[in-house]
């Protein structure tokens, strides 16, 4: 069975915007990492589609990398919520403005 | 030849290097000693110059020698200056002046120096004087000649301020150097027109091209010729630029008398003597040389009455000479102006050497009326002042007749005002140089000088007496070289060829000379009666007393440039300091400072700290420009 | 040739800011880097061919094809203004190291390291004959800059830097909008391609004349300078006023003039007239200060001015006039050593008695000699006494000017009466009369170790003043 480019790309469009409404409404920093980490998916998403839809490789180096980036930024994004919650109790991004000064 | 002048001119230079580099590791005797004997061993290759000068052809007397280009560049439209000296009768008789005066005075200046802490250095500075002044008169072009004009203002400068521990030297200094710096400033600018129409500054083709670029009587050649002049005017104490000389005697005495009586102050007559053509080419501005020189003796003249302070005395007399010096070069009589120079050179250190004596026995005492009596224990003193005294006054040598006999002969109109004020001068002259002797040498001796007049050692030591010896000498001596009469003009007749000179007749020499004794002798003579009487001196105090008020107040220049030149300048300088510097270039840093910040702040309000806000933004700016690029795509 | 005298200063920073050195070894290497430095300049002054013109070449495409078709090149080479330029800058950067060691800085690797950077970028930017490698040695020049004023100083040293970036950022960043302007326009940056173009443009001209006029500074651009120069350290203070300012008046030279000759000469009388009004307003504002680095600092604004009336002087077709950029070019060099020898004096005086107030001092002639000598010299060569190099340069500049305008001519030369004036009376405040309220009997006279600054500094001086003409027929 062959699904057309048109499915992937809705799928990807939805989990995008799933995100993208998590990281604008939620407060929680490991909330909005899992966010972020779902524009990123389905990114990927994308890339591998047209990747497939194209006939070429390309898109799916640049999806182990996008990978390999997304893994790098949650290692340091939790452990910065580590950290962060070892000081403080309470964790809402809102509130953690101290780097503006 | 030309090895001897460039001896003659570097010798002392040498002098300076040598002193300045060996420091204290020389005794303070061996540096003076050193110092002297340079200065002598200069004044023989000068003597040296003028014999080889007298042995040649009259027309051949020039010379020109170049060691390098100076200044300058490969582009031949850059100005080249070469270091060159021109060698002809005008410069080896100021050559013969300085470095033989000089030697001189050097030498006095051993005895009279003696202990002092920082005597090295003293002789190190009179050899840095010596080598400037012998490069203002030796120097080929008129850059040279600058180098020199500002270099003896330099030294003159540090001898005057030498006791800088004092506030009154260091005034005196700063004063004398500004001023001359104002007569730098007026060559410097003859300069420009110079380079700018002729393209050069070497005497000869300047003086040659002359004519042809500034037509005699226009206003460049007018100009050319006041800017001159108001360099002479600055160096050589001249109306209006004079209030820096009496103050300039606050330096030592051998100074006074090398730097601001035989040489540099004369300096200004040696420029005019030797631009003559330029200042023939501006006759409006010759006859203003005239004026300023009769305005000028007769005003040190008058001021020299009443000064209590023994070398002010002298000062006010140098500025008047040069007055007479001024008045000759004004009506073109060239060689009688530098005449008067050589024998004033003589007669006037002398007075001023024996004046140091009288001070060095007196413990540094300048008040005449501190002084007197000192007749019976400076008889030597006194009789070698008695000489200098004469030969001020105008007995002999006849220097001061050959400028009037001059100006009688062939000065015009300005002739006659410089005939009638020297005349008046010539009295004025016989009174104060007799009022000077009488106080200081004869009448009652004051406590002060019975104090502290010591001369168990004899007067003065031989280093400070034989220098007043020999300059008693040459003043006798020296005027042989002209006499007039029809006897001989052996001086004249050697400077013909660089500057122009007038022979009067013989009736006028007789009735100048006759003039002139008359007005000195009675002068001299009715001073001397004078003070018999103190209640008469009082009583013609109080006839004159207008008169001497004025003279007190030495005609109000000081206070004359103190309100119209210092106080607008320092004016102009606190108003640019605190509403220029403060307001406007401060308005402007705040302005700069302010703006910046204000958008420095703006642009923070933006970083709130809020991630979601940041994101919103991200997403708002890429929306955009989705929107923009699928605009487009439609399109 | 040239290359080396960038790359040796370049390396040595780099090696000695970030390599982990012990004080004392990075005070050797440092001090062994300037005067290789000094050496190469001197090596470069001997080889120099009179009259050769542009010497010492180095040209190699940098960055292909940046904007406009235009490539950056590496294009270095001396001519004789370049070639004093840099031997300038490698006295100026000698003489502020062995200070620097002397002194004892905090963090003296860095400030090292900071300084031969300074030196690597003045050199890269009087010598670079292409725009952008131009800029990069302007910029770099001013990071070393602000980081030297900013963290080293006075009290007030973060504003003063805080202003001077101010002023500095407005000027470059024109400059820079102007360069890539050029090479839209003329699809080159090197210096000699634009040149030949002769561009008229009234905005181009202004964005570079800004910066230059800025960094030399031309009245009245000059708000920065006062608070920068009371508030660096002494051997800073001496590298802005000898060689920093004169990066400015070499840009206007090399640049500014000869890329918008029409330019330059419709507008000179804007830039004689303000240089003028500089040259009499700054002496005189220098006349009343009351400390030994404002004189001096404004008697620098005064002489910089007067050397932009040299250069301004232009002919039509902004030809400069001979006797005047003769002069200018001939001053740099001497008001360059002159700066550098007093402001690194007024260092000393202000090691021995803490302060540089003219009221609290006095008397430091009495009994010290050779301070009494060299104080006595600088401040002789800095009021320009007839017979020095400096007198000779200010002459020639005159000269030029009496050539365009006799006016102005007359005029600039009451600047000379200006500075006797304030020059007479700093040597003065500093050296004579009775001892001021932080002098005494125990302030010592100069050291050994400290006249191997001050004497190189006068040597050259009065070499220069035996034979000005060495240095004027190469500069020309």
């Amino acid at each position: 069975m062959h699904i057309g480019v048109e499915y992937f790309v809705s799928v990807s469009a939805i989990v995008f915007g799933i995100g993208m409404f998590g990281v604008f409404t939620r407060r929680s920093p490991l909330i909005l990492l899992l966010s972020v980490e779902l524009m990123l998916n389905s990114c990927n998403l994308t890339l591998i589609a047209f990747s497939r839809y194209w006939g070429e490789q390309s898109g799916q180096v640049f999806a182990l990398i996008v990978m390999g980036i997304a893994a790098s930024e949650v290692v340091v994004g939790l452990g910065l919520v580590v950290a962060v919650a070892r000081r403080k109790a309470e964790l809402d991004v809102d509130r953690l403005t101290a780097l503006r000064h | 030849m030309e090895t001897l002048s460039w001896l003659c001119l570097f010798l002392p230079l040498a002098g300076v290097v040598v002193l300045a580099l060996a420091g204290n590791r020389i005794g303070r005797e061996a540096a003076s000693w050193l110092a002297t004997a340079i200065a002598f061993a200069s004044f023989v290759c000068g003597a040296a110059v003028f014999f080889s000068i007298l042995g040649e052809g009259e027309s051949a007397r020039s010379h020109v020698y170049t060691l390098y280009t100076w200044a300058g560049a490969h582009n031949t439209h850059v100005l080249h200056v070469p270091l060159s000296i021109q060698i002809d009768q005008l410069s080896v008789v100021e050559m013969l002046i300085v470095s033989g005066v000089g030697a001189l005075i050097v030498m006095y200046s051993i005895g009279y120096m003696h202990g002092d802490p920082k005597q090295r250095r003293f002789f190190a500075y009179m050899d840095l004087f010596l080598f400037s002044m012998l490069l203002l008169v030796m120097a080929g072009n008129f850059v040279l000649l600058l180098a020199g004009w500002g270099m003896v203002g330099l030294s003159s400068y540090l001898l005057i301020g030498f006791w800088h521990e004092q506030e009154a030297p260091v005034a005196a200094a700063k004063k004398a150097f500004v001023m001359n710096t104002i007569g730098d400033v007026g060559i410097a600018i003859a300069i420009f027109f110079m380079v700018r129409d002729i393209g050069t500054t070497n005497y000869q083709e300047v003086f040659t091209r002359a004519h042809d670029v500034w037509p005699k009587g226009s206003s460049d050649a007018n100009w050319v010729a006041l800017l001159l002049l108001v360099g002479a005017v600055a160096k050589s104490a001249q109306i209006p630029l004079h209030t820096w000389l009496p103050d300039a005697m606050e330096g030592p005495t051998p100074v006074s008398a090398l730097i601001h009586a035989a040489t540099m102050v004369t300096a200004g007559v040696y420029l005019i003597a030797r631009c003559h053509v330029l200042f023939a080419n501006a006759p409006n501005v010759r006859t203003l040389v005239a004026v300023i020189g009769v305005a000028t003796l007769l005003m040190a003249g008058v001021i020299a009455l009443v000064q209590t302070d023994i070398k002010r005395i002298i000062a006010y007399s140098t500025m008047s000479q040069i007055g007479y010096m001024f008045a000759a070069v004004g009506v073109a009589d060239d060689s009688a102006g530098m005449f008067h120079l050589l024998t004033h050179a003589f007669f006037k250190a002398l007075l001023f050497l024996g004046a140091g004596i009288v001070i060095h026995a007196l413990a540094n005492e300048q008040d005449v009326r501190r002084m007197g009596g000192l007749s019976k224990l400076m008889p030597r003193t006194t009789a070698l002042m008695w000489v200098g005294t004469i030969a001020l006054i105008g007995f002999w040598p006849l220097s001061k007749d050959a400028i009037l006999e001059g100006a009688l002969h062939g000065g015009g109109a300005a002739g006659w005002i410089v005939y009638v004020g020297g005349l008046v001068g010539a009295a004025f002259t016989g009174i104060y140089a007799t009022r000077l002797m009488r106080l200081v040498f004869y009448g009652e001796m004051s406590d002060y000088a019975k104090q502290h007049l010591h001369t168990g050692h004899g007067e003065a030591p031989w280093t400070m007496f034989l220098p007043v010896a020999v300059l008693a000498a040459g003043a006798v001596l020296v005027g042989f070289l002209s006499i007039g009469f029809g006897i001989t003009n052996f001086f004249g007749d050697f400077l013909a060829q660089t500057a122009p000179t007038i022979e009067a007749t013989v009736p006028q020499d007789i009735l100048t000379t006759a003039l002139a004794w008359g007005a000195g002798g009675a002068g001299a003579l009715y001073v001397w009666r004078l003070y018999d009487d103190p209640a008469r001196v009082a009583a013609v105090r109080s006839r004159f007393q207008t008169m001497a008020i004025i003279a007190e107040a030495k005609f109000g220049w000081d206070e004359l440039y103190y309100n119209i030149g210092y106080r607008p300048a320092v004016w102009l300088a606190v108003t640019f300091d605190s509403v220029g510097e403060r307001w406007i270039i401060g308005g402007s840093l705040w302005l700069a400072r302010t703006t910046v910040a204000t958008v420095a702040r703006a642009t923070a309000l933006a970083q709130s700290g809020i991630v979601r806000q940041y994101v919103t933004v991200l997403a708002g700016g890429a929306a955009l420009v989705a929107v923009f690029f699928l605009g487009k795509a439609n399109l | 040739m040239t290359v080396a005298l960038i790359v040796l200063p370049l390396v040595c920073a780099v090696l000695i800011g970030f390599l982990p050195l012990d004080r004392r070894v990075a005070a050797a290497l440092g001090l062994a880097a300037v005067l290789a430095e000094l050496v190469l300049a001197a090596v470069a002054i001997v080889t120099f061919n009179v009259g050769g013109g542009t010497q010492f070449v180095t040209d190699r495409v940098w960055i292909p094809n940046l904007i406009g078709g235009a490539d950056v090149h590496f294009h270095v080479a001396m001519d004789g203004l370049s070639m004093f330029m840099v031997a300038l800058t490698a006295v100026g950067v000698a003489s502020a190291v062995w200070t620097a060691i002397r002194a004892g800085r905090d963090r003296l690797s860095l400030y090292l390291g900071l300084l031969l950077l300074l030196e690597a970028s003045l050199v890269t930017l009087f010598t670079a004959r292409d725009l952008v490698l131009f800029y990069t040695g302007w910029e770099v020049m001013m990071i070393a800059l602000f980081v030297l004023m900013g963290v080293w100083g006075g009290e007030r040293r973060r504003f003063a830097t805080l202003q001077f970036i101010i002023y500095s950022l407005a000027g470059s960043l024109l400059m820079l909008v102007a360069i890539a302007g050029l090479a839209v326009e003329g699809h080159s940056f090197d210096l000699g391609v634009l040149a030949a173009q002769g561009r008229d443009s009234w905005w181009m001209f202004g964005a570079f004349a800004l910066a230059f006029c800025i960094k030399a500074p031309m009245f009245p651009l000059h708000g920065w300078l006062p608070d920068a120069y009371r508030q660096s350290t002494p051997e800073v203070t001496a590298l802005l006023s000898g060689v920093i300012s004169k990066a400015g008046a070499y840009g206007l030279i090399r640049f500014a003039v000869p890329l918008f000759p029409a330019t330059a000469y419709h507008w000179r009388w804007l830039f004689l007239g303000l240089g003028l009004a500089g040259l009499l307003y700054a002496s005189l504002v220098a006349f009343r200060q009351p400390d030994a680095r404002g004189v001096v600092a404004y008697s620098s604004v005064g002489q910089m001015n007067l050397i932009i009336i040299g250069i301004f002087v232009l002919g039509p077709g902004g030809v400069f006039s001979d006797n005047g950029l003769t002069g200018a070019t001939f001053q740099m060099v001497n008001h360059g050593v002159v700066s550098l020898a007093a402001f690194l004096l007024i260092g000393l005086v202000e090691l021995r008695t803490g302060t540089d107030a003219l009221k609290s001092l006095g008397g430091l002639a009495n009994r010290r000699p050779v301070a009494s000598t060299v104080f006595l010299l600088a401040a002789l060569f800095a009021l320009a006494v007839p017979g020095s190099s400096v007198f000779i340069s200010e002459l020639y500049i005159l000269i030029g000017a009496f050539g365009e305008q006799p006016l102005l001519g007359a005029a600039a030369s009451l600047g000379i009466v200006l500075a006797a004036m304030y020059m007479l009376r700093w040597y003065s405040a500093i050296a004579h009369e009775g001892d001021g309220e932080r002098v005494d009997a125990t302030t010592p006279d100069l050291r050994l170790s400290e006249l191997a600054v001050a004497v190189p500094l006068l040597l050259i001086l009065l070499v220069l003043s035996a034979w000005p003409f060495g240095v004027m027929e190469r500069i020309g």
